[in-house]
């Protein structure tokens, strides 16, 4: 993160907390274009790795810089995608909003770590998105039929990524301890 | 914060609310997947049936036998005493809400979903 | 705690959102054919009070407009030939006025009194008794009599022909009029919301809770269903088709809806499907239009004053109206359509 040359150089005063921002939306936007490419087995499902950098994000920095991450992820994304105000991008950035509003919701709960935290995010993610799929997209019921698939998935990668988060956390302390 | 496996307690509990959470929506939608025939002879139910067991149907009617064969979630009227056998060229039926009739054996097959596709048919 | 509490009945609140919604559907036979009642937002009570005064409608009508048993229009039916005045029954009266209507804003296409050319190819008798065409000759001394509509005068209750080959038949209109009168009546009994569906051919009024009521039309050749359309308010989808009635000889195919010009069953196209507020409309311009086949329909559709039509062509092709494309979505491939702005 430090190769980042300074943008003071521009004229414009950038905090420290810009660059974490910065550093941790890129991270995301490049796992997010990697899934992208990544062909899935089971169309729509993916393993939402970069939901681990927000909710990491999150736990590390606090909320404002979670919520950026979180935004710039699906916006940067889309635009190097070229899916910015498609459907796809319409998708990607109503399950964004619905994760990003349970993980405000839910943050400050007290004894909840990664996993508490990641799995209704995860699970709010595929609803905010099915949710936009139907009142804009397919207004069918027989949409909702592939939901408890979803939400299973989103279960199981929401877990997943929260125990990574934990790691990640635990590594950073114990780094942070020996210097 | 303790944990055990990676959980804490909070932890935990937001699970097994999300397990719960998941459990109601595969019960609440899980019913839809396998359709359910109804099948009625002059108006009256006389059989309802399971489109995942694949099985033969022998309705009687004022005109004779009509036979209805249900296979691979599908169901069909495999034969029919009427003249017109519009019925048997109608084919498979497998979306929820599809109807077929033979009128003059009074035989109608109606595939009820929970979440039927069509309110109507028109033809 | 609370947040949590909410962020789950938040949840549980966007997974009731699939339960069912309160649409009840009853069946019945009626009127030769199974009428399928659909009501939303009314409860088992008062479904089936309404279900029942539908079931009562259109087995009476069904009596009274049959053109061969013996009832109020065979009567007529009967007397008709014999040119001289006589007293016909009152209700009649308005179905008799709503047809010469639609049967001058067709230009005669449709045209009620068929009777005698219906029953020359055995259509009258369902099912039909097996057997060759009718003698072309006979065909086209029916035609040369041209029985039309124009040649019944009403005199307040009292009617007669000039044209002792006029035999009414109201079968081209009958079920729409009658979905008409049903939907009437079910508005009397305070139902808003329904479908009123006779054998494929219904009218929809009001809604399911706001959502528009998803009416499917069956592919009309292949299985399943061709397109979809979203009805709300008072909306009618009349289908006309060359399947619904034929019989084939010497492996030929002859279907029931007969061209009043030619005496023979109408040629070029396999379905019409109209969608207009009145059932009777509706249901007339699907079979005039059928008979005007598949070059010269939007003039009698202009004519007869029907905006949203679909017709399906023998080779498979589908004509729409501009006003038509926008209603519909299709549920499977299909060609092309040639969209027919209206003259």
């Amino acid at each position: 993160m430090r190769s980042i040359s300074e943008p003071e150089a521009a004229g414009v005063a950038v905090s420290s907390l810009d660059r974490r921002i910065a550093g941790l939306a890129a991270l995301a936007v490049v796992i997010h274009l990697a899934e992208a490419a990544l062909p899935s087995p089971l169309p729509g499902i993916k393993p939402g790795l970069a939901n681990v950098v927000v909710l990491y994000a999150l736990l590390r920095h606090g909320l404002q810089v979670a919520l950026w991450v979180g935004l710039l992820r699906v916006l940067v994304g889309s635009l190097l995608l070229g899916t910015f105000l498609s459907p796809g991008f319409f998708l990607s950035l109503s399950g964004a909003v619905a994760s990003l509003a349970v993980l405000a919701l839910m943050h400050r709960l007290p004894g909840l770590s990664g996993p508490g935290l990641a799995v209704p995010a995860a699970m709010a993610h595929v609803m905010g998105q099915f949710l936009t799929a139907y009142v804009w997209f397919i207004p069918h019921a027989g949409l909702f039929h592939l939901l408890p698939a979803f939400l299973t998935a989103a279960l199981l990668f929401g877990l997943a990524g929260g125990l990574a988060v934990n790691r990640l956390l635990d590594r950073g302390l114990a780094r942070e301890g020996r210097a | 914060m303790t944990r055990r496996y990676g959980l804490t307690r909070g932890d935990r509990w937001v699970l097994s609310a999300a397990l719960l959470a998941l459990a109601a929506a595969w019960a609440a939608l899980g019913g839809d997947e396998g359709g359910m025939a109804l099948v009625t002879q002059e108006g009256r139910v006389v059989a309802r049936l399971d489109l995942e067991r694949p099985t033969r149907l022998t309705v009687d009617g004022p005109l004779g036998q009509t036979v209805l064969e249900v296979a691979e979630g599908r169901v069909r009227f495999l034969s029919s005493p009427c003249r017109g056998q519009l019925c048997v060229h109608a084919g498979w039926l497998s979306q929820g809400g599809a109807f077929v009739a033979c009128l003059p054996n009074g035989v109608a097959v109606r595939i009820a979903a929970r979440s039927e596709r069509y309110d109507a048919i028109n033809f | 705690m609370i947040r949590l509490l909410l962020v789950l009945s938040l949840l549980g609140g966007l997974l009731s959102c699939q339960s069912p919604p309160s649409v009840s559907r009853h069946e019945f036979m009626a009127f030769g054919t199974l009428v399928s009642l659909s009501f939303y937002g009314l409860d088992g009570e008062a479904a089936s009070r309404a279900t029942a005064a539908a079931m009562e409608d259109f087995r009476y009508l069904h009596s009274a407009w049959h053109p061969y048993e013996p009832g109020p229009l065979g009567r007529v039916n009967e007397l008709l030939p014999l040119q001289g005045w006589f007293t016909y029954p009152p209700s009649l009266r308005p179905l008799l006025l709503r047809a010469r209507e639609l049967s001058r804003a067709s230009g005669g296409l449709f045209n009620p009194a068929i009777g005698e050319l219906v029953m020359l190819w055995g259509f009258h008798e369902d099912p039909r008794r097996e057997g060759p065409p009718p003698d072309p000759k006979a065909v086209a001394e029916w035609v040369a009599a041209a029985p039309s509509l124009e040649d019944v005068e009403l005199r307040g209750l009292e009617m007669r022909s000039r044209n002792p080959r006029v035999r009414l038949d109201f079968g081209a209109f009958a079920k729409g009029y009658g979905v008409d009168r049903v939907i009437e009546h079910l508005r009397e009994l305070g139902v808003e919301n329904a479908i009123v569906n006779a054998g494929g051919d219904l009218r929809a009024i009001g809604s399911k809770g706001g959502a528009p009521w998803v009416v499917g039309i069956r592919d009309p050749r292949g299985p399943g269903v061709l397109a979809r359309i979203a009805v709300s308010g008072d909306e009618s989808v009349f289908t006309s088709g060359d399947y619904e009635r034929f019989f084939e000889y010497e492996g030929r195919r002859y279907h029931h809806i007969l061209d009043p010009r030619s005496g023979y069953p109408a040629r070029g196209l396999v379905s019409v499907t109209v969608v207009a507020g009145e059932g009777a409309l509706a249901d007339a311009a699907a079979t005039a239009l059928m008979v005007a086949g598949p070059e010269d329909w939007p003039q009698v559709a202009r004519a007869m004053g029907v905006e949203q039509v679909m017709v399906i062509e023998e080779g498979g092709g589908i004509q729409l109206t501009p006003a038509m494309v926008r209603r519909l979505q299709w549920e499977k491939p299909v060609p092309e359509p040639r969209v027919r702005p209206l003259p």
